[in-house]
Parts: structure tokens; C-alpha cells; sequence
């Protein structure tokens, strides 16, 4: 109950998605706590996609992993 | 997510980790609470207590709230399969005690009790067997409540009720607050709710 995984939306219809978490056996999830389309990555908590996983916010976060390790010389 | 943004890269993690035992180096014991299951077994999984130096604890704090769901909402939940009542719930609760029994026992006392993944298969249920009443045992924290609270919203079943034992994560940060703890990180899945 604890784990939230990732998972790609193959397709969607309505507040129901198909996702893939990666096993190419494709699952039913509600998505309609989140907005979401196609071919994004949702994280999935006991059946419900609760949030949409930005590339963006992922790349800024290993982008400031790497300025906090060259600032302090 | 496309391989650009990679976490799992072994020079960055060693960068990191010489970051910390340097900054860590002459500084009395540091302990970390994080509360929250995914953390715990992201700790566990990818062994980062092994990576830290001795005087930096990780402690696993209470991030379950299965665990914390009193033997008084338990014994409620059982006295509905007594009573009758389709009760569904999250498998994890199954074993809880309460005053005197767990669902568990009450299952094995010819209680329906049904193990549901998600509060949609309870729904489905309830749709099929509209001749029943049933009962979804939401507990959960942040992460969990909204799922319960979209449904509710969402006009469910006629014959599917709620017994509400949701939980905040504040208030049990508030109280590790005030323990000694250095730093304390959020349950990841929570803030997510919470940001929303």
C-alpha cells in the first residue's frame, strides 16, 4: 500500500488509463486525480495516479545534485 | 522519463557520498527521520545506510498508517462483517488488531471480508452484487485520501459506505519536532498531495 510506482500511459479513455509499469503487461488505472495525456509517466498509488512525473523538474533536480558538488571548492 | 534523466548513476552517488562524510566529519551523531514506505525501502533497496558514515543514522519513523489505525476503528470494521456487511479494505490492515480481533479472525469467522488493491475494485464489487452492502475501510495517509475522497465525490454504489480512518502526516511530523532529531524528510508520495 505504501509504494507509488511509476508507470506510462499507453492509452486513455476518459478517467481510465492503460498503463505500462515497465512489464509490457498493461493495467487499468484511474487518472482522474491528475492531468494527464498519452505517453506521460504517472505515479501510481493503489490504482490511482496521483501525480505526472515532469522530465523537467527531474533534469533540474540532477542539475542541482551537480551544483551543489562543484560549489565548495 | 528518457534516459536524460538518469538517477541511478554510480559517480554521481560516490560524488554525493564524498560530499556528506566530508561535511559529516567532525560533527556529533546526526539523525534523519524520514517517514514514509517508499523512502524505507528506497534506503533499504539500494543499501544508502551502507554508504553513510557511522555518525549519520537514517531512522525509519512512523510512515505507515496501517500501523497507527487504533483497535477502536478496527473493531468497528469488524463488528460490520459481523453484522453482515461486505467489508473491503487494503491487505495490509488485514492482521491489525483490535480489542479483540483482527479482520483477519473475523474473516475466518465467516466474516466477508475481501482484500482489495484498489478502492475501484470495491466499487466494481458493490456494482455486481447490488443485492449486498458493503463497507471500503479507507486508511491511508495524504497519498491515500484523495482516491477515497474522488469516489466519494463521484457518486458511488448506493450500497458501498465509507469507514474513514485516514490520517495526517503533520501532526507526526509536529511530534518528531520536537524529539531529538537533527532533520526529518517528508513522505514523498504525500507531498505530492499535499502540492497539489
Amino acid at each position: 500500500m505504501c509504494l507509488a510506482i511509476p508507470a506510462k500511459i499507453i492509452t486513455k479513455n476518459g478517467n481510465l488509463a492503460q498503463v505500462d509499469f515497465g512489464t509490457a503487461v498493461l493495467r487499468e488505472v484511474n487518472v482522474s486525480l491528475v492531468k494527464a495525456k498519452v505517453g506521460d509517466y504517472v505515479l501510481v498509488h493503489a490504482g490511482y495516479a496521483i501525480q505526472v512525473l515532469d522530465e523537467q523538474e527531474a533534469l533540474e533536480t540532477l542539475r542541482l545534485w551537480n551544483e551543489i558538488l562543484q560549489t565548495e571548492a | 522519463m528518457t534516459e536524460k534523466a538518469k538517477f541511478r548513476d554510480a559517480k554521481l552517488a560516490s560524488r554525493v557520498t564524498d560530499k556528506i562524510r566530508c561535511a559529516a566529519q567532525s560533527e556529533p551523531t546526526i539523525k534523519i527521520c524520514h517517514v514514509c514506505g517508499t523512502h524505507e525501502y528506497t534506503i533499504t533497496h539500494f543499501g544508502i545506510r551502507t554508504l553513510l558514515p557511522s555518525n549519520i543514522e537514517v531512522i525509519a519513523g512512523p510512515g505507515c498508517p496501517v500501523c497507527i489505525v487504533p483497535a477502536s476503528e478496527v473493531d468497528e470494521a469488524v463488528e460490520l462483517a459481523q453484522r453482515g456487511i461486505v467489508v473491503t479494505c487494503f491487505g495490509d490492515v488485514l492482521r491489525v488488531p483490535g480489542s479483540e480481533m483482527s479482520l483477519l479472525d473475523a474473516k475466518a469467522q465467516r466474516g466477508d471480508i475481501r482484500v482489495v488493491y484498489s478502492l475501484t475494485d470495491a466499487i466494481k464489487m458493490a456494482q455486481t452484487e447490488k443485492n449486498k452492502e458493503f463497507v471500503f475501510f479507507a486508511v491511508g495517509f495524504e497519498t491515500t485520501s484523495p482516491s477515497t475522497a474522488v469516489e466519494v465525490a463521484n457518486k458511488p454504489p448506493r450500497n458501498l459506505s465509507f469507514l474513514v480512518s485516514h490520517r495526517l502526516i503533520p501532526p507526526a511530523m509536529k511530534l518528531l519536532a520536537e524529539m531529538k532529531t537533527w532533520a526529518w524528510t517528508g513522505s514523498s508520495h504525500q507531498a505530492t498531495s499535499a502540492q497539489s
